[in-house]
């Protein structure tokens, strides 16, 4: 398992083999600074490449040379996507209809590479995505350590975590932070991750590529509501983890976990906690009482940025 | 005299191996193409069931399969594994060029089992199942085409090429 790579060596084994060749010549020359820098590669037919580094979006040229110019940028043909997608999916299409209805594939590193193209509805739900048009190939970041502030507030004399609900905007770091708390708590307690998206171990065929612990296990792909219960049946963990609650099924989930004696760390979609209130299923969360703390987390110094601690026991929310 | 006898034997025997080869050739193809629908079953099995990554579907259907289709599966199989860039299409057309070398199939075979290569691997397991049904069926047909033609013209051609052979020597004696 390849866990911790440097970036560039990360990017170079893991993302660059997937890339059709044209791409592949124009990013393998990247600067070693961008590099690091860089968080998403977005190939969409017939516009120009484009990168999300971490603080900013660019384009990049045919030969290589970063620009803030559509115009200049290298325009995604048809056949990029053919290719890539042809090393993505092992042209395989068929053995990724679960990926397809989720909308990203996770490939070896972790890395998610979310799809745009022509869906395939059938009684109200997605059942396949044809056509494709864009490739987002979102890279998977690991921040061993990001979750060290938190950790030490989170935990009770015990040395067990609070039922903690971490909230933010997207792409604040609630995820990796959640990685990393799984991956420290889990030196010393027994976790279960629930997967529903892959996106906090990144499992590629069943194998955790982000680092989440030693004593963790992970089940993917799994509806959270029903991932909670079964867990608790079955692995007997003493700290359960999982991202991005908040369906009404999750809350009864979530207060049997709390029945079961089980901490429960989440994290929801939310910009403050008077937002969070707003939403129903969320308020119904509050009057369980069912998390004794709630983080608030925005980018205001770089992804991951601690803006708030709410004990809700002592504050009352 | 003996010269003449030669040469009418060596006629005959010319005309007449050339009359077998087409009689084999007739039968070669109807053999050929129920060998590919018989893959064609097989790899609908891996695609649909065993959900294998098209390499490897291929490749275990090489592994089944018998000459002269062996090859084709080998080959496709052998040219994604090479480059994982390469599109299913892309490495389904060597394998189709690979046949044509071979000159067992028509045209017309060719072109159903060609036009497998243009969706082979992109879509769902469900519509992977309808094409390769329904070129399986178009196949079946060339093959009962093929059949009708094998025994309407494979003794034909089987002693047609020796009767000709005589035939040429009577005139030239």
């Amino acid at each position: 398992m390849s866990i911790k790579q440097a970036m560039p060596e990360k990017l170079q084994a893991q993302i660059i083999p997937y890339l059709a060749p044209t791409i592949k010549e124009i990013l393998i020359n990247l600067p070693t600074a961008y590099q690091n820098q860089l968080e998403e590669i977005r190939l969409r037919m017939g516009k120009p490449l484009c990168l999300h580094l971490m603080k900013s979006e660019t384009f990049i040229t045919g030969s290589g040379k970063l620009t803030r110019s559509a115009e200049e940028g290298y325009l995604v043909k048809e056949d990029d996507i053919t290719r890539t997608l042809a090393a993505i999916s092992g042209n395989s299409v068929y053995a990724l209809e679960e990926e397809l209805r989720r909308g990203f594939i996770t490939i070896r590193g972790g890395h998610r590479v979310g799809l745009a193209g022509k869906t395939i509805v059938e009684n109200g739900q997605i059942k396949s995505m044809k056509e494709f048009s864009t490739l987002a190939i979102r890279i998977a970041r690991e921040l061993p350590g990001c979750g060290d502030k938190l950790m030490g507030q989170i935990l009770d004399d015990n040395r067990l975590p609070y039922n903690t609900l971490i909230i933010s905007p997207p792409r604040c770091g609630k995820t990796t932070i959640l990685r990393d708390l799984a991956r420290q708590l889990s030196r010393e307690l027994s976790v279960v991750v629930i997967d529903e998206r892959s996106e906090i171990a990144g499992c590629f065929k069943g194998e955790p590529q982000l680092d989440v612990g030693p004593r963790t296990d992970v089940m993917e792909g799994c509806p959270k509501a029903l991932g909670i219960v079964m867990a608790i049946r079955a692995l007997s963990p003493q700290v359960l983890i999982t991202d991005e609650i908040g369906r009404y099924e999750d809350t009864q989930a979530i207060e049997e976990c709390l029945n079961a004696g089980v901490r429960i760390i989440a994290t929801a979609h939310a910009s403050s906690l008077e937002d969070l209130k707003r939403r129903p299923v969320l308020q119904e969360i509050f009057k369980q009482q069912s998390f004794q703390l709630v983080v608030v987390l925005s980018r205001r110094r770089g992804p991951g940025t601690i803006e708030k601690i709410v004990r809700l026991g002592q504050t009352g929310g | 005299m003996l010269t003449k006898v030669i040469g009418v034997s060596l006629v005959v025997s010319v005309t007449g191996w050339i009359g077998l080869q087409k009689a084999f050739q007739l039968s070669r193809r109807t053999r050929a193409i129920r060998q590919m629908r018989m893959d064609l079953d097989f790899l609908e099995k891996e695609i649909a069931y065993a959900r294998n990554p098209l390499e490897e579907a291929l490749k275990r259907t090489a592994y089944v399969s018998s000459r002269p289709v062996k090859g084709f599966f080998e080959r496709v199989s052998q040219a994604l594994q090479e480059d994982k860039a390469t599109p299913a299409r892309e490495a389904w057309n060597q394998g189709i060029s690979q046949l044509c070398e071979q000159q067992i199939f028509t045209a017309e075979d060719l072109a159903i089992i060609a036009l497998i290569g243009t969706r082979i691997g992109t879509t769902d397991a469900a519509d992977q199942i309808r094409m390769l049904r329904q070129a399986g069926a178009e196949l079946k047909m060339q093959e009962e085409k093929s059949r009708q033609q094998e025994d309407s013209e494979k003794k034909l051609w089987s002693y047609g090429g020796f009767l000709v052979g005589l035939m040429i020597s009577i005139l030239m004696i």
